[in-house]
């Protein structure tokens, strides 16, 4: 089964080199139409991601929430530590609860009249694939019929020790993404601007080549490398699939965690090619592909 | 259409090291609480916390590690899998505060050699997964749950559909919740902590008391025999409060009439129902509203946060094992002298250990976010008559 794709957007931004982060309150109110107060910058992108996503598109209250990041909301958690370890004062109530990772999830929810199943749920190398999986499973069993799916990675001040966690050098430009899709069964009747056919892991290097071998003609389809992919995979992904067509989506991404959502949106936007096998890799050798049809 | 069975459980709570301890612990009266001291520069409090058993809270990291491996173990050996089944499991953790304990630990020790030290030195919401997985050699896939109180319900559920859907063929779902200081003075401040004992729906409860629990559970799919699988749930998002289940109830009707559904049941096939029970005021009655209100009759109903306190992230599996072991042992666990009367929220909670026949039952969860997760598990085969 293929997941419609009936809307995609995102937020993504870089920081400027003076380590100051964009003023996000009034993009909250113009993507979600709606006033919210005392959330923190993490759930202010998740509300303009998918606010913008779905800005143009009518959205059922029975639509599910599926919201992944590599890092959750690093700031309100590392507040609350510095409060009660290096401050030694109390945290307070509201930055404890929006501490909880679907803070977001449920605002995101509140926001957009939502009230069906909401979860956040992650992995460490392809957030959203995790996402999307939990997703695609719902709407293949037919528990819901639309999902919105998405993945934040925000930035948090200063931007020293944002870097110091990132593990990333100075002359590294530093991001913020934020990106969503809303997704559908086949069955929907409203036009789609793409299709998902599938997010699938493999345990392997042995796994992923059969199944790139026995699932399809991928010739003339884009081969989008995910962050974590080598060189050397890429390659012989290339040549296995017998494509040339590379699509270097991250060139122009500052850095965050969770790029696989702009690979998504940059290659329905932008390029005419039929279909793109974004893969990615983890440190273990498994595999991760996300197959978007036109 | 298949469905996914329990195949092995690992646990270890303030109840005891492994799942037999703490099942047999639950033929009981709920015990006592322990204490930590939690300290400020205003002087420091004892406060009331369902501790691991056996397991002093220092070194958070280490012990964490410690219980983590030896639980999992425990379930690997009763699911009794295969070298390349093991290798193969997909794995799903489920918790509030992860390793928050051990990040608080390294963050003080940090501060201690250098004033410009900083939290979350080495954040990443999977970071326990990636490290269970790597330690174990697990080549399956894997989902990380933060959806506050219902994270490992979550967590099961999931691992359940991908096994029925065939994605994949065994999972291993751990929960975990260690006791922290973050945790214990965000819900301090949030007015929710018993000073005493935690009494869920009592008229005289006053708040809840935590509990540390680490919790684990292979999953397969049913090879038709009888065995407790998941036989459906439901999750639903109440947008009512980020801390509060709407008052009067009715997100918690729609979640229970959902899981109902889902399991292609109806309320009077529900032989007995496991509550969320926080203790809290506006909790257990807007839970209790939602029962009432759900079933014409209500089923022998149990809380198990009594004996364990509240596990937050990892109550979904650890109460999950606890009632789906107590009633392969052949009992209902009560909570003598909680809950003994209707006079708290218009119904009671059943008081003493009561024979309990297989059937189909209901486990209840609501969490901050307004993530309310129902599940119905089974351990009668389809067709049957309850």
């Amino acid at each position: 089964m293929s997941l419609k794709i009936l809307a995609i957007a995102s937020y993504c931004e870089p920081i400027a080199s003076d380590g100051a982060l964009p003023e996000l309150k009034e993009m909250v109110k113009i993507s979600t139409g709606v006033v919210v107060r005392r959330v923190t910058r993490f759930v202010q992108l998740a509300l303009i991601g998918a606010g913008r996503c779905c800005e143009n598109v009518e959205v059922a209250p029975d639509t599910g929430v599926y919201f992944s990041s590599c890092r959750g909301d690093t700031e309100v958690t590392a507040s609350l530590l510095e409060d009660l370890i290096s401050r030694k004062e109390l945290p307070s109530p509201v930055t404890f609860v929006n501490s909880v990772s679907n803070a977001a999830c449920f605002h995101v929810a509140r926001a957009l009249g939502l009230h069906d199943r909401n979860n956040f749920v992650t992995n460490r190398f392809d957030p959203i694939v995790a996402a999307l999986t939990t997703a695609y499973v719902d709407i293949t069993r037919g528990e819901i019929a639309t999902a919105l799916v998405g993945s934040v990675d925000s930035a948090s001040a200063p931007l020293a020790r944002h870097r110091q966690r990132l593990q990333v050098n100075t002359s590294t430009v530093i991001g913020e993404g934020s990106h969503w899709m809303l997704v559908a069964s086949p069955s929907d009747p409203r036009k789609g601007i793409g299709t998902i056919p599938g997010a699938h892991n493999f345990s392997g290097w042995e796994q992923l080549q059969a199944w790139l071998v026995g699932t399809g003609d991928y010739g003339n389809w884009l081969l989008a490398p995910g962050q974590h992919l080598s060189e050397t995979d890429a390659n012989r992904i290339a040549e296995l699939i017998g494509t040339t067509a590379c699509f270097d989506y991250s060139r122009n991404l500052p850095y965050y965690d969770s790029q696989t959502g702009a690979a998504i949106e940059q290659f329905i936007r932008e390029r005419n090619e039929p279909g793109m096998l974004h893969v990615n890799s983890d440190p273990a050798g498994r595999y991760s592909v996300v197959l978007v049809e036109r | 259409m298949s469905s996914a069975i329990f195949l092995g459980s690992g646990l270890h709570t303030a109840l005891g090291v492994n799942v037999a301890d703490c099942v047999a612990a639950l033929r009981g009266a709920p015990p006592q609480p322990g204490f930590v001291s939690c300290s400020m520069d205003a002087g420091a409090e004892a406060i009331p916390y369902f501790l691991l058993s056996g397991l002093p809270a220092d070194e958070p990291g280490a012990r964490l590690d410690e219980v983590v491996f030896e639980v999992i173990q425990q379930a690997l050996d009763a699911a009794g899998l295969s070298p390349s089944q093991r290798e193969s499991l997909a794995l799903f953790v489920g918790s509030s505060s992860f390793e928050i304990a051990g990040e608080e630990y390294r963050y003080r020790q940090a501060l201690n050699q250098s004033s410009s030290a900083i939290p979350l030195a080495e954040c990443g919401m999977a970071n326990l997964a990636e490290r269970v997985r790597s330690t174990l050699g697990l080549r399956g896939e894997d989902y990380t749950f933060n959806t506050a109180c219902t994270s490992s319900a979550n967590a099961l559920w999931y691992a359940g559909k991908l096994i029925e859907q065939d994605v994949i063929e065994h999972a291993l779902i751990l929960a975990v919740e260690f006791v922290n200081n973050t945790t214990t003075y965000g819900f301090q401040g949030l007015q929710l902590l018993s000073p005493t004992t935690m009494r869920p729906f009592d008229g005289e409860r006053n708040g809840l008391v935590l509990g540390e629990s680490c919790a684990a559970m292979v999953l397969g799919k049913s090879s038709g025999s009888e065995g407790f699988h998941l036989r459906g749930g439901a999750n639903l998002c109440d947008t009512y409060s980020m801390s509060t289940t709407r008052e009067d109830g009715s997100a918690v009707v729609d979640v229970l009439r959902r899981a109902l559904a889902s399991s292609r049941l109806t309320p009077d096939a529900i032989r007995a129902i496991k509550c969320h029970g926080t203790a809290t005021i506006t909790g257990d009655a807007a839970e209790a509203r939602g029962m009432l209100t759900t079933f014409d009759q209500l089923p022998p109903c149990t809380s198990l946060k009594p004996f364990v306190g509240h596990t937050l992230g990892a109550c979904g599996l650890t109460e999950l094992i606890l009632f789906c072991e107590a009633v392969k042992a052949g009992f209902l666990p009560g909570t003598e002298g909680i809950a003994a009367d209707t006079d708290g929220v218009g119904f009671a909670l059943n008081q003493r250990p009561m024979p309990v026949v297989p059937g189909h039952f209901m486990l209840n969860y609501f969490g901050f976010g307004g993530n309310n997760t129902s599940l119905i598990v089974s351990n009668m085969a389809d067709g049957v008559d309850s």
